[in-house]
Formats: C-alpha cells, structure tokens, sequence
C-alpha cells in the first residue's frame, strides 16, 4: 500500500517534525540567556552571534515557528468546527499568510546584521 | 497526558503561545538591536510584570513542547519499559529547563 501524501498529511508531518526542533531548540534559547548571569558573558555571546551564520539559523528558526504556529492554528479551527471542507484552503492560506510574515521577518533579521 | 484533556490542554496552550510569541517577539526579537543589550534586558527582567509574563510563557511552552513529544511517544513506542523511560527523560528535560528559566527570570 502507497500512501499518497496530500497537504492534510503533508501538514501532519510539517507539525510534527518543526514541533520535535523547537522544544529542543528551547535549550539552546535559554543557555543563551542564562549568559545573563555575568554583564561580560553577555557582551561577548551577543556579538559571536552578530555572524551570518547565526542570523541565517535564527531567520530559519523564524520559519519553523511561523510553519508550526500557522499549521497549530489551522488544526486547531478544524478541531473546533471549521469544515473541513475548507481543510485545503485554510492550508494554502496559511502558507500564503505565513511565507509573507517570515519573509518580512528574515529581511528583519538579517538586516539588522548589517 | 493522555486523551481528551492532552489534546484540549494541547490546543489551549497553542493559543496562548500564538498570543505570547507576538508579544515575545515584538518585544525582544524585532525591536533592534539597542532593546537587547545587557542592560535593557536586564531591567525588563526587573519589572515583575515581565517577570509574570516570562513565567507563564516558561510553564505554557514547555508543557506544550513536552506533551508534544510524549504524545509522539505514545504513538511510536510499544515497549512499556522504553516508555517508562522517556517519560522519565521527558521529565528531566522539563524539570532541567524550568529550574534554568526560573533562574534567569529571577536575575
């Protein structure tokens, strides 16, 4: 048996895999602020962090949070009695929606780099 | 958690975590570069009402993250014992991260 994936499972997997990265990126978040203990620490983890690479990482992680908070809404409208008929609607609005905030939200963040 | 009221606590607290991160990120990530120095953020951390705020977003996003992945446990793991255990690595990591949060609200 093939199991054909359409944007109902498709999403299914998007949610489940973005949501597995950010609980553990919380980790990370909060050893990055636990920097906060020592003014110095701070200081020097703050401008480590001004490198490209990292903005490039955190204008990613932008994406996995708009991706899962946009698709967690969606299902969640569904959950309380949207139709579902309007199942693939609500997906590609969320897509359209979400695609035009993380970009506006990557351009942010890596222009403040400059 | 399992059941009706994983999957309700579930959606409420997405709710709230919509509702937070718009605060959280407006605030602290799209603000430039001069709200995260050293002090600013340090004085924001000062203000109980942030201190409130930074609390129950610690609480809320760690129960939705956890429940999360014990709910993806529930569905891929068969063996008991295997699941006793990452119950009790979930716990740990949630116990971990909630001692370190409460650490850095409390700065």
């Amino acid at each position: 048996m093939r199991y054909k994936l359409q944007t109902g499972s498709l999403a299914w997997l998007i949610h489940r895999i973005t949501g597995i990265i950010l609980t553990l990126y919380i980790f990370l978040h909060l050893y990055v602020l636990s920097h906060l203990k020592d003014p110095a620490q701070y200081v020097s983890l703050m401008s480590t962090m001004e490198s490209p690479v990292v903005k490039l990482s955190e204008a990613g992680l932008l994406g996995l949070v708009i991706g899962h908070a946009f698709n967690g809404f969606r299902l969640t409208l569904i959950d309380v009695g949207v139709s579902t008929k309007l199942q693939k609607p609500l997906f590609w609005s969320a897509l359209v929606i979400g695609a035009v905030l993380f970009i506006y939200g990557a351009v942010f963040i890596i222009g403040v780099a400059r | 958690m399992k059941g009706i009221a994983g999957w309700l606590i579930q959606r409420i607290t997405g709710l709230i975590l919509i509702a937070g991160l718009i605060v959280h990120f407006s605030v602290m990530h799209f603000s430039g570069p001069s709200q995260i120095t050293f002090d600013v953020v340090i004085r924001r951390l000062s203000n109980p009402y942030w201190k409130v705020f930074d609390l129950c977003f610690l609480v809320t996003i760690l129960f939705h993250g956890f429940n999360g992945l014990w709910g993806i446990a529930l569905e891929y793991i068969r063996s008991v014992r295997l699941l006793k255990f990452s119950q009790t690595v979930i716990v740990a990591m949630v116990s971990l991260l909630l001692v370190t949060g409460i650490y850095i609200i409390a700065l």
